[in-house]
């Protein structure tokens, strides 16, 4: 059985990142850049269940500039088996990247397609539902424990109130949450084997995808600065406060 | 002992008038306040202190150190009280000086200097400087409460000792309020002044008894663009050595812990040690090629990622907390780090217990040695006296304050340091206001 494991580079996240100086977008010049949390879920998830014997092979894929092959390599040194590179100058948004993935899914025919739920940087959460949705094939979304049955997938997701289990028939995608796994550490000797390991390189151009930007990025903003707090010794100066200084309460 | 009580009767007098002077909000002897603001984190000495006041200004600091002066009245000085060696506690009937209110701080734009007067809880300013793209490079657990006043008094280190050293590092420039109500302005502002002795180091490291530290001109350093960490596994740590002489130049932090601390932090290891170290650099590549050289040596090591990072770094902070709860006689001690390895190994052959856990700075040779279990303080002891066979220091950033005075004496190759101490402070303080019982027995 083979994985497809669609990954994202993303900010790390112990960046701070701010807009640049024109508000246009956030500065992503000399910031670190890592694989997206929920990407790194989704990888360890595929490795897991190779190794348990449930897959022969896994394979990550990613979209994106050059720069886009440090976390293909990252994801290789973590253990996964083959890495493809979709090659564009320019970043696609979730319902451009989801039609590449189609063409993806396409040449590599997997069972099962395990991918983050959504990148830190745009939040978008949309990628795995519209592939799903373009595919034609079952979805399981926020997984919180993935589970391998002949011919199906039994994926258990953190709901309001409980626990939901869905059983979908392979192929289908799943998407990962934050409390499937603890990724494991990446060996630094693993790290510098995956910088020599091959990456198949496709070309954007070359898969026949019809892009098309939707969505335009008006402004992006720093948040309002907050007035800093104060600790009270006190109930009583507490309530001394809110009634004489924030005036919330009589 | 007569002439103790004799002093505590003369307090209760003099305490009226000193009170007097000063707003009701300025001065307490209220039992809850006397107790919090009396003592330090170090639980050892018993807090006694008569009152505690809060100057404001310059003024009130002249006026509270003349009262003192014509009664003949004894002061400890206190910031976030964070210390862990009793250096800011009150065990004898003097009145406390609380730096709380002297919390003003600025930022200088054109020179990115930090101006803080004493009591500017250390987050602040670091934040601060982080708000205008710059680092001030005071990293250690208790930094959300110490006070920059605090740090310059106990020249406060920590993790990134290695890159940047210690408090007194970062430190351009001292206001100083000495105890006969001279103020000093001492400044360092040139890379190279050889205008004689640099005298602010007499207040780098005085735990309060050499003068008030009033304000501080402080230093902040550019913002490191690439930082990578790894995680070494090893049992031996002389491995770590080759490493960190190799690397010197890139590396801002070697943090390790012990399995005992592992095991209290519910991790499981397969090793004895868990070594972390932080390479720095305003240069990517550099960095890569540090770890490409790593990869090379035969170790158990792993790159961290930002939330594996994040843990590492909360549970290292948060283990110093979880010892002191569990009631640990915590030494902070320093040896060479030729010979740490062989220390720690010693140190586990007197420990039949297991009640040792060791975790601190690798890269200066800082251990922070955590006894549960120790009542007597006999294996403290014995540890702190190993110290004379391996060169070490018996305190390597907590300071001596009142608890280490009677151990510092036990060192013969600080005894010469110790004499002229005393004669500085006679000569500055000769009535010995400013923290009694600090550095030395009387």
């Amino acid at each position: 059985m083979k994985i497809l494991v669609p990954i994202k580079r993303v900010n790390d996240y112990n960046v701070k990142v701010r807009p640049n100086q024109s508000n246009t977008d956030v500065d992503l010049s000399n910031v670190k850049m890592a694989v997206n949390p929920f990407c790194e879920i989704a990888i360890e998830e595929a490795i897991r269940i190779k190794e348990s014997g449930n897959a022969d092979e896994v394979v990550v894929v990613t979209v994106g500039d050059e720069k886009h092959q440090e976390q293909l390599r990252t994801a290789l040194a973590l253990g996964a088996d083959r890495a493809i590179h979709v090659k564009t100058e320019n970043p696609l948004q979730p319902l451009d990247v989801a039609k590449v993935l189609v063409k993806v899914f396409e040449k590599e025919l997997p069972e099962l397609v395990l991918m983050g739920k959504q990148g830190i940087d745009g939040d978008h959460n949309q990628t795995g539902q519209m592939l799903a949705a373009m595919l034609g094939l079952p979805q399981a979304t926020f997984a919180s424990k993935v589970e391998l049955q002949s011919g199906i997938v039994e994926v258990t997701r953190e709901i309001d109130g409980g626990l939901e289990t869905l059983k979908a028939e392979l192929p289908a995608i799943v998407t990962t949450d934050l409390r499937l796994n603890e990724p494991r550490y990446a060996s630094l000797p693993n790290i510098m084997k995956a910088k020599r390991k091959p990456i198949d390189e496709l070309d954007l151009g070359a898969l026949a995808v019809s892009l098309e930007n939707r969505v335009e990025l008006v402004a992006v903003e720093s948040p309002a600065e907050r007035q800093e707090g104060v600790k009270v010794e006190s109930v009583d100066e507490l309530v001394d406060k809110l009634k004489n200084e924030a005036k919330v309460i009589e | 002992m007569l002439t103790e009580n004799i002093w505590c009767l003369k307090m209760t007098k003099e305490l009226n008038d000193i009170a007097a002077h000063f707003n009701k909000d300025q001065f307490t002897t209220d039992k809850a306040k006397l107790e919090k603001y009396g003592c330090d984190w170090y639980k050892g000495i018993t807090p006694n202190a008569a009152a505690i006041i809060f100057p404001e200004t310059e003024k009130d600091v002249l006026k509270l150190f003349k009262l003192c002066n014509q009664h003949g009245i004894r002061l400890v000085i206190s910031g976030g009280r964070t210390g862990l060696s009793g250096g800011a506690t009150a065990s004898h009937q003097e009145i406390v000086l609380s730096t709380e209110r002297l919390n003003k701080v600025h930022w200088v734009d054109n020179s990115n200097q930090i101006i803080c007067q004493a009591g500017v809880v250390t987050d602040i300013a670091k934040a601060l400087a982080s708000s205008k793209n710059r680092l001030l490079p005071i990293e250690f657990s208790s930094t959300s409460a110490s006070t920059i006043g605090g740090n310059i008094a106990t020249n406060a280190a920590g993790a990134k000792f290695i890159k940047y050293g210690a408090t007194k590092k970062h430190v351009v420039g001292l206001k100083i309020i000495m105890v006969d109500g001279t103020i000093l302005n001492l400044t360092n502002r040139n890379e190279k002044d050889a205008t004689g002795p640099d005298l602010m180091e007499l207040f780098f490291g005085s735990e309060g008894v050499m003068g008030l530290i009033f304000e501080a001109t402080l230093r902040t350093y550019e913002l490191p663009e690439f930082r990578e960490s790894i995680l070494v596994k090893t049992n031996d740590l002389s491995e770590i050595h080759s490493v960190i002489n190799e690397e010197r130049n890139l590396i801002s932090a070697v943090e390790f812990m012990d399995d005992n601390c592992l095991q209290l932090l519910e991790k499981e290891s397969d090793y004895q040690y868990e070594v972390l170290i932080e390479f720095e650099s305003s240069n990517q590549d550099v960095v890569d090629q540090a770890l490409e050289r790593i990869a090379a040596k035969d170790f158990d090591v792993s790159l961290l990622n930002a939330r594996q990072l994040n843990e590492f770094w909360s549970a290292r902070e948060n283990l110093p907390v979880i010892l002191a709860d569990e009631g640990a006689n915590k030494l902070d001690l320093c040896v060479p780090l030729n010979k740490i390895d062989l220390f720690l190994k010693k140190i586990r052959d007197y420990d039949t217990k297991n009640s040792i856990y060791n975790f601190g700075h690798l890269g200066d040779g800082n251990v922070h040695v955590n006894i549960l279990l120790d009542e007597s303080g006999a294996l403290a002891e014995q540890i702190y006296l190993l110290l004379q066979d391996f060169d070490g220091s018996p305190s390597a950033e907590h300071g001596i304050g009142k608890r280490k005075t009677k151990l510092l004496k036990k060192f013969t190759n600080y005894r010469d340091k110790l004499n002229l101490l005393k004669q500085l402070k006679n000569s500055v303080d000769p009535t010995n206001i400013l923290g009694p019982k600090v550095f030395f027995e009387d």
